[in-house]
């Protein structure tokens, strides 16, 4: 029997607006306990929500990067339960008519194919507090600065049969996120938060079996193993000829197992009704058509820029667009050097590494886009060779911005003058006959090793600044 | 018509406790409530949309800035059991 | 002399000429409720030092040329509404002794017009209740007749303005609770159009029908009163931004052929006699004010107390999932887990009434039930609601009484449940559509009072305000006062 994963995602994104979804309180992360509150965010008796706009139009943002009918009018519902992090004893949410309504959303995969993936809707809704269980003993401590951050949940359909395809999904749609400026899209953090649904099937079937929901799943890794984990148990539990719980499970990256949520046991009625205090939001064409004309450019558009119109591969291309802050300074460097396969190499090579080594984002280094640039035009020019050029780029990396600057300082302009090639060549094949007629004795593969001899000498001579390109010509030409 | 068991299940639903010997007095007004409601199912609805309130217009939005209406103090000022400025229950296992 | 029965315009005038000081008035209503508060249970708090603060202030600004209608005239707030400065517990045990830490917009507003906050009124708890009978705080008494109940949820407020504790009480009304307490002690209020007051800071009961409004003595207060409370406010989304009219200064504005609509099924059996001839007369009177009577129907009217029972307690059921022991109010003593904590905090912090309610709201919403019940009650709701539109673009104004009855016995075990909820079958429309409604005092019937109600179209006040304070000046029943007996 060969069974299929069949899963549909839910993704809660915490968008990035200044103030929260129903009151204006602050949004922003780590203060003291309770300290970006106000009446409604503790449910205090007689408070009344009233929404934000940049919700709004951040929810707008994202329908439209997914190619989504937006929903013109939308309702709030409410959603009761208890729970303490759940101050009012019931979520604002949108149940019945959400803000935006069916898409499609292209994701690429690793291979380059896309795989589309249907949306099937995005809501807002309120963020929950947070629930500290060892911050007092024998208590469990609530924080409420949380309570009532806009999220966005977003819901495909069961789209999804392998874990790469949802790891793809969860990077892509980081991407989108955080290119439209709407959410960090940060799984580490929790302001991406991604439920799995999974159920298994034969293959071939078009029924779907009995799903279980896996909870909040912060990291690309667990979520992978998690979809393993939860699979190989169904797949027990099916071939023992037993049945599948509905439930909400927990995945314990210690135990490597998933758990049945105990607190989600009881069985919940959540009572969905409109809900009264907030009146439908009315969405009119004229509001979609100002938001979508200021959309920045979409990661895909990007993409497929970057491949067709500048020639880089699409492997290339898909990592220059991860983010939105590498792909703008790509883009500017490649403007400016006119030569973007160089600018790529560059990003992803040597600026990453150096990224990676000091732990920090392009944002926060002291690199300019510009001065990459001049640095990749003063190699084009042959002003640099490629062994300066790192030296080039390591002034700027520390934080010197002029290029040419530094090259004058530390004399790095590298010797083309073929005059002064050739004198020095010439002084190196008077001054060492030996190896001479060693390397004109030798077989064409030994003639390759040899010459490096050669490049040495010639290269201290000249302080390293001889062009390597032209002095292996010349030294093939002299040496014969 | 509403058995015991149901009531005791909203009951729960709505975390509030009805004591055996109440049970049946419970039941039963909520029996007379309910009975109350029969009228609505001899009225033709096909095809009226539901009203959530009376208002016509929509709902307005508010800019996108940050107001402290209240301070922490004050808004903890009620709180029954509460230390280093959070609120506290009973140690919840999840 | 004593000023206690004295209109809030009354008052302007004396304080303006220097008869009477804010200090002065402020200081009978406090001596007033110290005598006859323990009779009738009307009033729950009063700051007594704060107020003649308050007042003393007024005062001077009053020497200084503030010449505001409100300033310096004491009131008092049903104890629905959030005040800094004292508690407010909604009747109930659950709130006992909780401070909010904000004021309502409705308390800023009239402590912005300078009015003299005295204290909080009984009421019903949380709303629930016609008789103010489900109050933790004990019953309150109707001062016409004190074995009688003042009518609910804002029975405090009715009765403390019917004694001439205050000239003004502020009250809410969510299925009558305005209109019916008004009617049963003989004063005036006024419930406005659904998104006229802000509902900030007003313990909320069922969100869709709850409204804020004054209990006075005459429609000219309730103008005056309104004006002051009425208008936009960022912190409620239904508060309407339409423009607040300047409704006492159009009190005198023509009446004639003004069409009054009479409906026939607010005349029918449930309805005392002796208080269908009282409404008949004040009909009439209406009429020799040169408004023109027309019949009416309302078929719906006998869905409506259905429709509400469905509706409100729905809403209130999710209202008071926050009322929970966690980060105010009643907590029970040593929860030994969550569940404890909540089952226990609730079930002994709420009364017999509030959680009837909450269980009937619960099942309503439940997912076997919301269709049936939950959906179609709101559909039968926008029926109503349009039933009402389409009377009221025929006439004005729609008129019959507040209450089937005059006010009942305290404790009156022959009353079911649901019999206490048909109190309502006459108010509860216009909560359902949305309409201003008002009672004004009609008549007496054995001693007790009667009160008229008109209903009038969204935003419609003006309308209400003018036919009434016009009834007021060819009728007296409004200035009938109860006789107490005054403990000294």
């Amino acid at each position: 029997m060969r069974w299929e994963k069949v899963m549909g995602l839910e993704v809660h994104l915490q968008l990035a607006t200044k103030s929260k979804i129903f009151s204006s309180s602050s949004t922003v992360f780590g203060a003291e306990p309770n300290s970006h509150t106000n009446p409604l965010d503790t449910a205090l008796p007689g408070t009344l929500p009233v929404l934000n706009h940049e919700a709004v139009t951040k929810a707008i943002v994202f329908g439209l990067g997914v190619g989504a009918e937006i929903g013109k009018v939308s309702r709030f519902d409410r959603k009761n339960y208890f729970y303490p992090d759940l101050p009012k004893g019931y979520q604002i949410s949108q149940f019945f008519e959400p803000i935006v309504k069916e898409g499609v959303f292209d994701v690429p995969m690793p291979d380059g194919s896309i795989f589309p993936v249907r949306i099937l809707r995005a809501h807002l809704e309120e963020d929950a507090g947070k629930s500290v269980h060892d911050a007092i003993p024998g208590q469990t401590a609530i924080d409420l600065n949380r309570a009532g951050t806009p999220l966005l949940e977003v819901v495909t359909e069961p789209d999804f049969r392998t874990a790469d395809q949802v790891v793809a999904y969860l990077k892509a749609l980081h991407a989108l996120v955080t290119y439209l400026g709407i959410s960090d899209g940060n799984m580490a953090e929790g302001s991406m938060r991604c439920d799995v649904n999974l159920s298994l099937r034969l293959e071939g079937e078009q029924e779907y079996g009995t799903r279980t929901e896996l909870k909040n799943i912060n990291s690309f890794r667990f979520i992978e193993r998690a979809i393993y984990v939860e699979a190989e148990r169904q797949q027990d539990i099916l071939e023992s000829g037993r049945a599948v719980t509905q439930e909400t499970r927990l995945f314990d990256p210690d135990a490597d197992e998933t758990r049945s949520m105990r607190s989600k046991e009881v069985a919940n009625d959540y009572r969905y009704f409109p809900d009264p205090d907030l009146l439908p939001v009315v969405i009119d064409d004229e509001t979609i058509e100002k938001i979508r004309a200021e959309l920045p450019e979409l990661p895909t558009t990007k993409r497929a820029r970057f491949s067709e119109q500048l020639g880089l591969s699409q492997y290339d291309a898909s990592l220059l667009t991860q983010d939105r802050p590498t792909a703008e300074f790509f883009e500017a460097v490649a403007t400016k050097c006119n030569n973007p396969k160089s600018a790529a190499n560059w990003l992803l090579g040597d600026v990453s590494a150096s990224l990676n080594k000091a732990g920090i984002q392009l944002t926060e280094s002291k690199l300019l886009a510009s001065e990459l640039a001049d640095l990749i035009l003063r190699i084009d020019d042959g002003t640099l060779s490629s062994k300066m050029a790192k030296t080039v780029f390591d002034a700027l990396w520390d934080g010197e911005t002029n290029v040419d600057q530094i090259i004058e300082q530390n004399g790095l302009k590298q010797v083309s003058d073929t005059g002064a090639l050739e004198t020095i060549v010439s002084d190196l094949i008077a001054t060492n006959p030996a190896q001479v007629e060693q390397y004109r004795a030798a077989d064409e593969g030994k003639q390759k090793k040899l010459i490096g001899f050669f490049v040495g000498q010639a290269m201290k001579a000249s302080k390293g600044q001889a062009n390597p390109q032209m002095l292996n010509q010349l030294l093939k030409e002299k040496l014969g | 018509m509403t058995q015991t068991t149901t009531v005791r299940d909203v009951a729960e639903l709505a975390r509030l406790t009805i004591a055996d010997d109440d049970v049946d007095k419970v039941t039963q007004e909520f029996n007379q409530t309910l009975a109350l409601f029969d009228a609505l199912t001899t009225v033709d609805t096909d095809g009226i949309a539901p009203m959530v309130n009376p208002c016509a217009e929509s709902q307005p939005l508010r800019p996108d800035e940050v107001k402290t209406l209240v301070n922490r103090e004050a808004l903890m000022q009620n709180a029954p059991a509460s230390e280093q400025h959070y609120f506290l229950v009973p140690r919840v296992i999840d | 002399m004593t000023f206690c029965y004295e209109t809030i315009e009354g008052m302007r005038g004396k304080l303006a000429s220097g008869a009477i000081s804010s200090v002065e008035l402020t200081r009978e209503s406090i001596d007033r409720i110290t005598d006859l508060n323990p009779s009738l249970n009307a009033v729950i708090t009063v700051n007594e030092e704060r107020a003649l603060d308050a007042a003393a202030k007024a005062d001077v600004a009053r020497r200084e040329g503030n010449s505001s209608p409100l300033l310096g005239i004491p009131m008092l707030h049903k104890d629905i509404f959030c005040t800094q400065n004292m508690p407010t517990t909604c009747a109930s045990k659950m709130l006992e002794g909780f401070v909010a830490p904000y004021d309502a917009t409705v308390v800023k507003r009239l402590n912005s017009a300078g009015m003299i906050t005295l204290g909080k009124c009984n009421m019903d708890e949380f709303a629930m209740g016609s008789s103010n009978e489900t109050s933790h705080f004990g019953a309150c008494k109707n001062p016409w007749d004190t074995a009688r109940v003042p009518g609910g949820s804002s029975g405090g407020s009715a009765s403390a303005v019917a004694a001439g504790l205050a000239p003004l009480a502020t009250g809410t009304d969510t299925g009558g609770s305005i209109r019916q307490p008004a009617a049963l002690c003989g004063i005036t209020g006024l419930k406005p159009t659904y998104g006229r007051v802000s509902r900030y800071g007003m313990i909320a009961f069922a969100s869709s029908m709850d409204q804020a409004g004054p209990m006075a003595r005459t429609a000219e207060d309730c103008a005056l009163v309104l004006e002051a409370m009425a208008g936009a406010d960022p912190l409620d989304s239904t508060c309407s931004d339409q423009v607040v009219p300047a409704y006492s200064s159009h009190l005198g504005d023509c009446v004639q052929g003004m069409r009054v609509g009479v409906p026939k099924e607010f005349f029918a059996n449930d309805l005392n006699s002796a208080v269908a001839e009282t409404i008949e007369a004040s009909l009439k009177e209406l009429e020799k004010l040169g408004a023109k009577l027309v019949d009416v129907s309302l078929p719906s009217t006998s869905l409506g107390v259905s429709t509400y029972y469905v509706i409100a307690p729905a809403e209130a059921s999710a209202n008071l999932s926050r009322y929970d022991g966690v980060r105010y109010g009643y907590r029970c003593d040593n929860p030994s887990n969550l569940q404890d904590l909540y089952l226990r905090s609730r079930t002994e912090g709420f009364g017999e009434e509030v959680k009837r309610r909450i269980l009937i709201g619960a099942f309503t919403l439940s997912a076997a039930s919301y269709d049936q019940y939950f959906m179609k009650a709101q559909q039968v709701r926008r029926l109503i609601s349009q039933e009402y539109e389409d009377v009221l673009s025929k006439v004005d104004v729609i008129a019959g009484p507040s209450a089937p009855n005059t006010a009942f016995a305290l404790n009156d075990s022959s009353k079911s449940i649901t019999d206490m909820y048909m109190e309502d079958v006459f108010t509860i429309g216009a909560n359902l559509a949305g309409l201003p409604a008002m009672s004004v005092p009609a008549g007496i019937v054995e001693g007790l009072p009667v009160g008229m109600q008109l209903i009038g179209r969204r935003f419609g006040e003006v309308d209400l305000l003018r036919l009434a304070h016009q009834f007021q000046q060819r009728t007296t029943w409004h200035t009938l006062t109860p006789t107490m007996e005054e403990r000294h």
